[in-house]
């Protein structure tokens, strides 16, 4: 909704102006009824959208404004000057309603009510339907409050007669519309009652001559049954009867007869006939109903705020107060392990323990959803079918997964460049689609989906898929890869990703504009996220970005190296083993060993970063994930557990990304944070170069 | 197929909203920025659903519902208008003038869409 605010403060600035101009007009003709109504309209729109984009206090300020317009139009009040001043008074207040947005303080809550308490001057006194000005900060709007009922506790039955009258069909309405919905509350039986039908030579295919009467077994409320009827209120007779408790919908024995018996004497059942299936109620039970109701009563008029806006602003201060806390908390534990002091160890236990909840709600309140970015891409999609005469889909799956905002939006501008390449490159020409058998209509689909604390999002296409050959003779000629290397089809595919590379045999309007898949794989590198593409020719390719949920905090495993503290995050880490637990292949070139018969590559981080052999003996290995494949990380020492707030390393160093930022400690020392993927592909294209 | 709605209604800010929901959920959207605006999309064209504002220059809600009531194509297509009050009053005129439900302002896309599947499926 946010994304419309903006267009709602320009609009509704465009309606206080035409409202200025209306009032000067009307102060030199006040009997003119079109200038009156053109007003009312306007105060209207700018009510009515207030309360749609959040401007609720807007909204009840002009609701009570429009009133005396209202009156006007009707003829109990006459036009005057002070009306007029006060209309004068009540824009430029609009006007700072519409920059201060909700209003949180006493003060100007105060103010408000001032004014409304003026406009309120010129009601009539017995006029009930104005709003009576708002109390004090618990203000209750319909959009933003939700009366919580009482759910009962299983089922109920009822039985339902709803008679149409004839005229049901004329205002569009689907009867059967309404009996889904009906029948979608719970279990149930419908019974219709056909027999007022005409023959087919006098038939009336606009009159309806069928009444029903469905028997609902529903834990929902009356009330959600008498809503599904809201729009049909004057056009039928509604009746719902309370039922006796017990399974009378499942029942084989009486029931069946009682419906053919009504459906053969054309007569609706009624609440007595059900008085068969009352079985004795056990007293406790009663009791129980009893309670039931008490606890029913209780909570009854309170109504509970579901849900509330806040500017993003705020909760980046919040976000940061927090990691700010997370850091400071690692100070206290520490301090409270040298203290020995055990009262301090056990608060400062306690206290983490809250941290961490605080920390994961904090977050969870940065999650926006994915959806409101889609429809742009909805957009793009289009555009492309016209642009490139093809026919496309875009389909979304799971588009309300919420990720952290700041990934949002560094999302953009990457589906925007995979999508576009899905449609020019990736769908072939309705002619050509055919040709092959397939659906002339290409599909694009986006889904995105949770996988532990990461978010999938995965965006496929059905078009003509990529070729392996010639990705690789193409990566040949640009000197990316030597002619006789030995690759599998995942590793050439990915050649994609390489700076320099573009497929595009000819650079078209669409695609081609110098941005190649290379840039992708950094936008979403930022955002500490991996791309990775599959394709089969002809039935369509499949980019994966896989990202995490937030940015800022992460689970980190401390280990040193040499002197230096090294933070792994810990979700890439799969098990920390002993050296002394595998077998280094002694011949060979690169750094191998054996675990579990797995042949693994291995990076000794010190040798690594300070050309230094490590103590094998004393040192730890971590086994991460990279691919399908298992990669060692060798470590010197293993501290501990520690959630890490990631401070970026300045501009500077931003290019090193295998050190994608640093933390401060508890007691004051860096870590530097490290990027498995990276590094290991660091390493690799090294050795790469090495043995060229 | 996707189903086409014609929407109806003189503030852009709404108009994007409903137009971005329901072009969201599928729905192919007609916008008519008022009553006189919106018939020229009348014109035989498949409809199946029209979601109006009342309050309109122009042409209003309640005189484009019985414009379209009169129009054979269109006699029994659902027509849906949004509506600040939630009193009676209004909401009688205009079922009266062929209405077939009403959205009452303000409300979020999913109460929006959840009355829209009330009438059409």
């Amino acid at each position: 909704m946010d994304r419309f605010q903006a267009k709602f403060v320009e609009e509704a600035l465009d309606n206080v102006s035409s409202i200025e101009e209306a009032l000067f007009e009307l102060e030199k003709d006040p009997e003119n009824k079109e200038i009156i109504e053109r007003l009312f309209r306007s105060m209207h729109t700018i009510k009515g959208g207030g309360a749609m984009f959040g401007f609720n206090d807007l909204s009840t300020f002009t609701h009570n404004l429009e009133t005396i317009y209202d009156l006007i139009r009707t003829d109990k009040l006459k036009v005057d000057k002070d009306i007029i001043s006060l209309t004068f008074e009540s824009l430029d207040y609009i006007k700072q309603l519409l920059d201060l947005g909700e209003l949180t303080n006493e003060e100007d809550i105060a103010r408000q009510n001032d004014y409304i308490a003026r406009i309120q001057k010129y009601f009539p006194e017995d006029d009930g339907t104005s709003s009576r000005p708002r109390p004090k900060l618990v203000a209750a709007t319909a959009a933003t409050t939700q009366a919580e009922q009482p759910k009962a506790a299983g089922a109920k039955n009822y039985l339902i007669d709803f008679t149409p009258f004839e005229s049901l069909l004329n205002n569009g309405t689907n009867p059967l519309f309404i009996l889904d919905d009906l029948t979608a509350l719970g279990k149930s039986k419908t019974i219709a009652f056909c027999d007022d039908i005409k023959p087919f030579a006098k038939f009336e295919p606009l009159v309806i001559r069928i009444k029903w009467q469905v028997i609902l077994s529903t834990e929902q409320d009356v009330n959600d049954i008498k809503d599904v009827f809201i729009f049909v209120e004057d056009e039928c007779k509604v009746d719902i009867l309370e039922l006796p408790d017990g399974d009378i919908i499942g029942n084989t024995d009486k029931l069946p007869k009682m419906i053919d018996d009504a459906k053969a004497s054309y007569k609706f059942l009624e609440q007595k006939d059900f008085e068969v299936f009352k079985t004795a109620q056990p007293a406790a039970d009663v009791k129980k109903a009893a309670k039931a109701d008490a606890a029913k009563a209780q909570p009854g008029g309170e109504t509970k705020i579901s849900s509330m806006r806040v500017s993003s602003a705020k909760i980046d201060e919040l976000v940061n107060a927090v990691s700010e806390l997370v850091t400071m908390q690692a100070q206290l534990n520490l301090f409270a392990v040298k203290s020995n002091d055990p009262a301090l160890q056990a608060l400062a236990e306690q206290m983490e323990k809250i941290t961490r909840q605080l920390r994961e709600n904090s977050f969870e309140i940065s999650l926006i959803p994915l959806q409101g970015e889609l429809v742009r891409f909805q957009r793009l999609v289009r555009d492309l079918c016209n642009k490139l005469n093809k026919q496309m889909e875009f389909v979304v799956e799971g588009g309300d997964i919420e990720l952290d905002k700041n990934i949002i939006e560094h999302l953009t501008d990457p589906l925007l460049h995979i999508i576009r390449n899905s449609g020019d490159h990736g769908i072939e020409m309705p002619e050509e689609r055919i040709k092959k058998g397939k659906n002339p209509k290409g599909t694009i689909l986006l889904k995105a989906y949770y996988s532990g604390s990461s978010v999938i999002i995965k965006i496929s296409d059905d078009g003509k898929g990529m070729d392996p050959e010639k990705i690789l003779k193409k990566a040949i000629e640009k000197g990316l890869v030597d002619s006789g290397a030995n690759m599998t089809k995942n590793e050439i595919l990915n050649l994609v990703f390489a700076s320099g590379f573009s497929t595009a045999e000819k650079v078209s309007d669409v695609s081609g504009r110098g941005v190649g898949m290379d840039v992708v794989k950094s936008k979403i590198a930022e955002i500490r996220g991996e791309v990775s593409i599959d394709s089969i020719v002809d039935q369509g390719t499949v980019i994966t970005l896989e990202l995490p949920l937030t940015l800022s905090i992460i689970d980190g495993l401390l280990t040193k190296v040499k002197d230096e503290q090294f933070v792994v995050p810990l979700s890439n880490i799969e098990k920390i083993v002993s050296p002394q637990d595998v077998v280094f292949n002694s011949n060979g070139t690169g750094s191998l060993f054996t675990y579990r018969d797995e042949q693994i590559m291995y990076i000794d981080i010190c040798d690594m970063f300070y050309s230094q052999k490590s103590d094998m003996d004393k040192s730890k290995i971590l086994l991460v994930k990279q691919g399908e494949k298992h990669v060692g990380l060798v470590v010197n020492q293993i501290v501990g557990e520690y959630q890490i707030v990631v401070k970026p390393l300045g501009r500077f160093l931003r290019k090193l990304d295998m050190i994608p930022g640093a933390s401060v400690m508890g007691d004051g020392s860096l870590s530097l944070i490290i990027d498995t993927t990276r590094l290991i592909n660091f390493y690799n294209q090294k050795r790469y170069k090495n043995q060229k | 197929m996707a189903k086409t709605v014609l929407i109806v209604d003189d503030s852009e800010s709404i108009r994007e909203v409903v137009n971005f929901t329901l072009q969201n959920e599928g729905y192919e959207v007609l916008v008519g920025v008022d009553g006189e605006d919106a018939l020229k999309f009348l014109d035989g064209r498949n409809i199946d659903i029209v979601i109006t504002d009342l309050h309109m220059p122009n042409l209003d809600g309640l005189g484009l519902i019985r414009k379209i009531r009169e129009m054979d194509a269109y006699k029994h297509i659902p027509i849906l208008f949004l509506t600040t009050e939630s009193q009676t009053e209004k909401k009688m005129e205009a079922k009266e003038a062929g209405a077939t439900g009403w959205i009452i302002k303000p409300f979020v896309p999913a109460k929006l869409l959840s009355a829209i599947s009330r009438v059409i499926r």
